[in-house]
């Protein structure tokens, strides 16, 4: 597998940190500001989401309808991805027009209005879709399950409900903007056809932001009620949703990477004893998918499967059975071999061009890691891994009395 | 400007090769010129069932997915109303694993009853996941029904009802397979990192000896109407919040008007600077939501609109300012800064899908489905040639009441 390429990083004048990696073949640039400023860091419920979600409702020289036209006019838009761990505002243009949308996007880091009427908007839109929301199913096992597994007031657990967007000020907002949207507490993500002139153009717009500080790192703390099963019956519903899990998964584990081979095993791909038992064999699901999903400072290890109500308890103890027989059985050499190919084909493919290069320094940006030597600990990992390695970690990790359960639907066992 | 190559094998298998050095992986695209209007309409969902069986072994395959996951690949399916696209993307050494697979299931599949019979099962599952278990599931049920009333796109590529799925046949599967999935109606094409000295050999040793189909008679597909008349339907069902659904009925995939008709419904619901969610979303806060997009079956396709009220305001005035909005449309038509924003959009557009060489092989097996491969590079010409006058024009054919067809969806609890 080739090694990550590079990325050129420097620093503009503000302490703003940039790490940009080249693209040869088009005249695309593309930059993201990732702040440490989402959930583990806010001071109240919804306030990460809400300020993100502000920043682009209007600044001092544009309201919100004007930014989208001025951005729209040049054929793109300004965007916030939303992620649980940082703030995020990124457009992707092309060099032509950079130097008249990346002024305009330092002006909405640096001067948003946060008024009244586009807080109250705000919230009316929300509640809108947090009702909607609540009816659809799959929206609904997801967040009993999250509450369940960290508990309702930890920053990757909670859901947020009404009373939570109620108690939004724009004080909360703004205070939450001057302390984590600083250029000392960010990083600017950048792709594209990078020349002296790109350095200068991001050295004078980004390069101009206010510092700010860096901010601690927060005190997070877990408080989950213990494992147990959770349904929510459906009267009406032919299928129920079986959501499974637990917290407390790290990517800067040392047992990360060998936990990704015995998670695909399990149910990571289409291959995986999960798929080929309860699908493949005898048909009872669409998909069932096992998740090793991380965040900055936990992360879970899920599965997840929609079937028919008739076949909930089947496929559960299915579930178990396959569990339990990666605690015993060495897995099959010839099994092993397909799941690390499997996995160092994906790692290649992860590789090909400056966009999905550039998606492995994003990743690690947020998790704050080292994106180089994370992949070549995943490339070991996946080479070199016997099956008594994965089998201990099953013994480990596989623990069905450690899981939380819900079930979302018709099913009334 | 993509660069590409286009041949066809005695077989009749489009090939089209897309060559680029850069990449490390190489993709491997086979289009099948069958989708949902093939279903025989007792039968609704047929072609759909199928693709999940090209995954069930063929003639020296015993597992699809084993073979090509050790190679290190990655590969799904997709079936719309007008093909079938399988497609692989796997480290580029590796390229010949693919072909070789493409190549078996394009051969001889196997064909089991037992196979037949689980897939079913994991159909029905699907249909329920994504058509019952959903707010709005069964939308295109409803929606298809009402903008088409003879052609097959009339029903859902998932099928029409469960029973359709549970009662296809292996007598079925068969004839389906010597029919739709021989290489004359099929389109292969490579793109990314592979040895262009070689590569057509390849092709040749792997593709080249499958026969021709034996049953070269293909039903005819029962063309769609005119439509002349405004369109109604209510549906109410355990839903969140109303949803207004608009089909404005346009023309063929080929038909010259189709980029205007494409712009058109760009500017009118494309984006937060378009006109139906500056004028229902930032003006008036009537709608949470609003946008449209083009239809673009090859036949008989549409410009459509969706749009969800916000919660808190009148149902019927909020219905009353969306057609209004589009009377504004229709009345005072675009600008040429609007104009100058499409083309602005399609530069972008066209730089960045060089960074990502799937999609400009999904891209190329498309135009090569609508004959002209060529079109992706110059289609273009075509958007960038538009005028004012000309989009304007169309605006006032297409988005006429009577090539509208409405569904309002509402909640159980009456909003109208």
């Amino acid at each position: 597998m080739p090694a990550l390429p590079p990325a050129s990083c420097w620093t503009l004048g503000n302490g703003l940190r940039v790490v940009a990696i080249h693209v040869e073949q088009a005249p695309i640039l593309s930059v993201e500001m990732i702040w440490r400023a989402g959930r583990p860091y806010e001071s109240q419920r919804l306030v990460a989401g809400a300020t993100n979600a502000l920043l682009t409702e209007g600044s001092k020289n544009y309201r919100a309808a004007e930014l989208e036209t001025y951005f729209e006019q040049y054929g793109t838009a300004l965007v916030t991805p939303e992620d649980m761990d940082t703030a995020n505002l990124s457009v992707a243009t092309i060099l032509r027009h950079a130097p008249r949308l990346l002024p305009v996007m330092a002006e909405v880091i640096a001067e948003p209005t946060f008024t009244p009427r586009d807080l109250k908007r705000y919230l009316k839109r929300s509640r809108q879709q947090l009702r909607e929301d609540l009816q659809d199913p799959d929206t609904l096992a997801y967040r009993l399950l999250s509450e369940a597994a960290f508990g309702a007031d930890n920053p990757y657990g909670y859901g947020g409900n009404r009373e939570d967007y109620d108690a939004l000020t724009l004080d909360l907002v703004r205070d939450h903007h001057r302390q984590y949207y600083g250029a000392a507490n960010a990083t600017l993500r950048v792709v594209g056809k990078l020349s002296k002139e790109v350095e200068d153009l991001l050295e004078v717009s980004f390069g101009q932001l206010p510092s700010g500080t860096r901010a601690a790192d927060p005190d997070y703390s877990v408080r989950p009620s213990p494992p147990r099963l959770i349904q929510h019956h459906r009267p009406r519903a032919q299928q129920s949703m079986i959501r499974r899990g637990r917290r407390g998964f790290r990517i800067t584990d040392p047992d990360y990477a060998g936990l990704c081979v015995l998670e695909t095993i399990l149910g990571g791909y289409y291959g995986s004893r999960l798929m080929r038992n309860i699908r493949e064999e005898k048909g009872y699901t669409y998909g069932i998918d096992t998740d090793l999903d991380t965040y900055r400072f936990d992360g879970t290890f899920g599965i997840a499967a929609d079937v028919a109500n008739e076949n909930v308890g089947e496929v559960r103890r299915e579930i178990g059975v396959e569990m339990d027989k990666l605690r015993q059985d060495l897995v099959p050499p010839a099994e092993l071999d397909m799941v690390r190919a499997y996995l160092i084909g994906g790692l290649v493919m992860d590789l090909d061009g400056p966009l999905a290069i550039s998606g492995r320094y994003r990743s690690a940006i947020i998790k704050e890691y080292d994106a180089a030597s994370h992949l070549l600990r995943l490339d070991e990992t996946i080479r070199g891994i016997s099956a008594e390695e994965v089998r201990t970690l099953a013994q480990q990790y596989l623990r069905p009395e450690l899981d939380w359960e819900v079930i979302v639907g018709g099913a009334t066992q | 400007m993509i660069k590409f190559e286009s041949y066809t094998l005695d077989n009749g298998l489009t090939v089209l090769l897309h060559h680029d050095e850069q990449r490390t992986v190489a993709t491997v695209n086979v289009l099948y010129k069958v989708g949902s209007r093939n279903d025989p309409p007792h039968r609704t969902g047929f072609a759909h069932l199928f693709e999940h069986l090209m995954f069930a072994g063929s003639e020296s395959v015993p597992n699809f997915d084993d073979a090509l996951q050790l190679a290190g690949g990655e590969n799904n399916a997709v079936t719309s109303s007008d093909y079938t696209l399988y497609y692989d993307v796997l480290p580029a050494e590796n390229l010949e694993t693919a072909l070789w697979l493409e190549s078996d299931r394009m051969r001889k599949l196997r064909f089991s009853e037992r196979s037949l019979e689980n897939e079913k099962r994991v159909v029905v599952e699907e249909f329920r996941e994504t058509c019952l278990e959903q707010p709005y599931g069964d939308l295109y049920h409803h929606f298809n029904s009402l903008i088409y009333r003879e052609h097959p796109y009339r029903w859902p590529v998932i099928g029409q009802e469960i029973s359709h799925i549970q009662g296809a046949t292996l007598a079925e599967v068969k004839e389906f397979y010597y029919r739709y999935y021989r290489p004359d109606n099929a389109i292969l094409c490579i793109a990314g990192k592979f040895d262009p000295s070689t590569v057509r050999d390849r092709i040749a040793h792997w593709f080249g000896r499958i026969p021709a189909s034996a049953l070269p008679e293909r039903p005819a597909i029962t063309a769609e109407p005119e439509q002349r008349e405004l369109r109604h339907l209510t549906v109410r069902a355990d839903v969140p919040s109303p949803v207004i659904y608009l089909h404005f009925r346009t023309e063929d995939r080929m038909h010259p008007d189709f980029p205007a008709t494409d712009v058109l419904s760009f500017l009118l619901g494309g984006g937060r600077s378009s006109l139906l969610y500056r004028r229902l979303v930032r003006d008036t806060e009537l709608f949470a939501e609003v946008s449209a997009g083009i239809n673009d079956n090859l036949e008989a396709g549409g410009i459509i609109v969706e749009a969800r009220p916000s919660e808190d305001v009148d149902y019927s005035l909020a219905r009353e300012a969306l057609f209004a909005a589009i009377g504004e449309m229709i009345e005072k038509g675009i600008n040429h800064e609007e104009l100058e924003k499409v083309i602005n959009q399609l530069e972008q557009r066209n730089h960045y899908r060089e960074a990502n060489i799937s999609s400009r092989a999904n891209e190329l097996v498309f135009y090569a489905l609508l004959g002209e491969p060529d079109l992706i590079n110059t289609e273009m010409d075509r958007y960038l040639s538009l005028t004012v006058e000309e989009i304007n024009r169309v605006a006032r054919k297409y988005l006429a009441p009577t090539r509208r067809a409405e569904l309002e969806y509402l909640t159980l609890i009456s909003e109208a």
